[in-house]
């Protein structure tokens, strides 16, 4: 779910990037790698080539930002460039679309039959999403239960730190400080399970 | 900084200190990661898949091998989505809490002891809140698919009259 | 003279027919043929095999889904599923519906909305709809690379909003529809981003998430009146027909709360009847399209809930009052 929040941060990081910021892009990528990975999932099978393509659409969507004016929000333009890029992808596979007059879309490319193809639901993948999952979830559980509800009216109901001060009766400033903590917190438990690359290193 | 940081992610930091911010994260390597940790484990509440740990460093090279797109605009304020604060009556904000999404413009006569006034004429009741309402409308509204206001379905009994 | 005009005709009418919708005056259609185009469009959605990715924006947010449908077999089936966001899953083979959400809560679901998501927007009969709502032909755009007539359901008093639907021309499906707000403003959004009609592997209808069913409510012998003996309800405003009344706790209540749910086809408003436990101004107020009244009479109170405009809430709001 995409929150108008988002759509406020998304814009200022958007400005930035077509200013001539390549890491504000990069912190964009950050937030919307797996969600974008997420929608190409139920087009392309392939772990590596569900990356590829991911990759390949914020590329694409890095080259197309001066022509992005605010419009829509910003997620809702990477998702169609991603589907775009998707499409583009299978067709070059070599699959032989039935091509039919009315199924052009607006740039005059063919939809091709990727949205025909089976819905594959890999059970090893499954399995380690499902494991983090849970992890994640024993973090959230163990927290202090001010830091628990905070973070919990913040990500999954998508409130804002004023509805969220309002609903915990205590101040704003409160509530940011009581998020920031529990991040920090699952952060820590999180960090050895995931094999992230060298700390020292950016990202 | 980070605390700021995670205000950011909530778009919920002053538009001022943005600048600052971003300019921290390119010389502090443990900003940036705590942007990619958060966002692991946000994504992880919300059951979106892994991904392989190098992704990031490998569009990182990408991004770097790209001509540096230059082309600052005016981005145009959507006008789809648009949040309109205009109360027909400002008294109706005073009844409820959840009030700032439903915002007065001027503060009313009210008993001290009902009325929490905060900064910049937002005022927040300790009185029924008004989520409760609308959850308890939209939820009839068919779309099991799109609920929200989760939180406040915390709904008892209910029986059909 | 006159032929160059007669030759330049075809044209400036090939070319306006594309102008952006907001350009479009619109000219409306007479009731027969709009409850033409209005079925056309409710049997697509039921008769139709098709699949694609839609999106849903509503409010602050915006949620993409997949959908699979088959609806030229004896049985209508459909699968929903959401592609962001918490994982949802919706499955309906005729009445029979399951789904897989991420609370744990029991869900039930009235009848009359069981088949009536997007883009199976509008109600059974055409009338329903015409009663309350004109139909206007504004143009043609493309939507998912289809082509589509974009219509406006122009609200025929001051009580709703309108809508715009577009209509894929050669299948009378909805590609989009848009529910407009006070200023205009598109406030609640379904389109699809890419559409492909006609048979498909059936193996995208099996779920992919264990799904639990869905109590589907029958309401049958749910009186068409609300029975309420503490209010005496009268001259709501016009159009709106009651669908059924319920007894609920929310939260930060001590007493239940009683919700009458009032329909005008296509939208829906609540009223919250309950006892003042606290002085309340009477008051009105909106965010987006969703106006809310507030009214408090004789040590009980009123909630009006919807998205219409604030001559409805009030007029709704008025329409009860508490007997003596």
């Amino acid at each position: 779910m995409i929150q108008r929040t988002d759509r406020d941060i998304d814009q200022e990081l958007v400005v930035r990037a077509q200013a001539g910021d390549k890491r504000a892009f990069e912190l964009l990528v950050v937030k919307y790698q797996r969600r974008v990975a997420r929608l190409l999932s139920r087009l392309i099978r392939d772990q590596n080539e569900i990356e590829d393509v991911s990759q390949e659409s914020f590329i694409k969507a890095y080259r197309a930002l001066p022509s992005f004016r605010g419009e829509s929000a910003f997620y809702t333009w990477l998702y169609r460039i991603a589907i775009n890029t998707a499409k583009n992808h299978l067709s070059t596979l070599g699959r032989r679309p039935q091509l039919l007059a009315d199924y052009e879309d607006e740039e005059g490319e063919s939809l091709d039959a990727a949205a025909q193809i089976p819905d594959y639901h890999t059970p090893e993948t499954e399995l380690s999403n499902r494991q983090i999952v849970s992890t994640v979830n024993a973090v959230v559980d163990e927290l202090p239960s001010e830091l628990r509800t905070a973070i919990t009216l913040r990500e999954m109901e998508g409130l804002s730190y004023e509805d969220i001060a309002a609903v915990m009766n205590c101040p704003i400033g409160t509530v940011r400080s009581r998020i920031f903590r529990a991040r920090e917190a699952i952060a820590d438990k999180l960090r050895p399970l995931l094999d992230i690359v060298g700390r020292d290193k950016r990202w | 900084m980070k605390e700021k940081l995670s205000a950011l992610m909530d778009g919920e930091l002053d538009v001022s200190e943005i600048d600052g911010l971003l300019a921290e994260m390119k010389r502090k390597p443990e900003l940036s990661n705590a942007w990619y940790d958060w966002h692991q484990a946000s994504d992880s509440l919300q059951e979106h898949p892994l991904l392989s740990p190098q992704f990031m460093q490998r569009f990182s090279a990408r991004l770097a091998e790209e001509p540096t797109v230059v082309a600052p605009q005016r981005l145009k304020r959507s006008s789809v989505m648009k949040k309109l604060l205009v109360p027909l009556t400002a008294a109706a904000s005073i009844a409820f809490v959840g009030v700032a999404v439903w915002q007065s413009n001027t503060v009313l006569n009210i008993a001290p002891s009902m009325v929490a006034v905060q900064s910049n004429h937002k005022v927040v009741a300790k009185a029924p809140a008004v989520r409760a309402y609308l959850a308890a409308h939209s939820q009839e509204s068919g779309n099991v698919l799109a609920e929200r206001d989760i939180v406040y379905a915390n709904f008892g009994t209910e029986t059909v009259r | 003279m006159s032929d160059l005009l007669d030759r330049l005709k075809p044209l400036v009418l090939c070319i306006s027919l594309f102008l952006p919708v907001s350009a479009w005056a619109g000219s409306e259609l007479n009731n027969s043929d709009a409850a033409i185009l209005i079925n056309r469009m409710v049997a697509a959605a039921k008769q139709a095999d098709f699949q694609g990715t839609f999106m849903h924006q509503h409010g602050d947010s915006t949620e993409t889904f997949r959908i699979v449908h088959v609806g030229s077999e004896l049985l209508e089936i459909e699968r929903r599923e959401s592609l962001d966001g918490p994982r949802r899953e919706y499955v309906r083979k005729g009445d029979q519906i399951s789904i897989y959400l991420p609370s744990k809560r029991p869900v039930s679901l009235d009848r009359r909305f069981s088949s009536k998501l997007f883009p199976q927007h509008l109600p059974e009969t055409a009338e329903a709809v015409l009663l309350n709502y004109k139909l206007k032909k504004l143009g043609m755009e493309r939507v998912a690379g289809l082509n589509a007539q974009v219509f406006e359901l122009e609200p025929r008093d001051v009580f709703r909003f309108p809508m715009r639907l577009w209509m894929h021309t050669d299948s009378g499906l909805i590609l989009k529809s848009e529910r407009l707000g006070p200023y205009s403003q598109p406030v609640e959004l379904f389109v699809f981003s890419n559409l492909v009609l006609g048979k498909f592997d059936r193996a995208l209808l099996n779920p992919v998430n264990p799904l639990r069913p869905v109590v589907v409510e029958s309401n049958q012998g749910v009186a068409s009146s609300p029975v309420e003996p503490l209010w005496q309800i009268e001259h709501l405003p016009r159009g709106f027909r009651f669908l059924k009344s319920i007894q609920r706790t929310l939260l930060g209540k001590e007493m239940p709360v009683v919700q009458h749910l009032y329909s005008d086809g296509l939208v829906t408003v609540s009223v919250f009847l309950e006892p003042a436990v606290a002085e309340v101004k009477e008051a009105a107020s909106h965010q987006s399209a969703m106006h809310m009244y507030v009214r408090q009479i004789d040590g009980k109170m009123v909630t009006v809930l919807g998205e219409v405009p604030a001559d409805a809430v009030k007029a709704f709001a008025y329409a009860f009052n508490p007997r003596k």
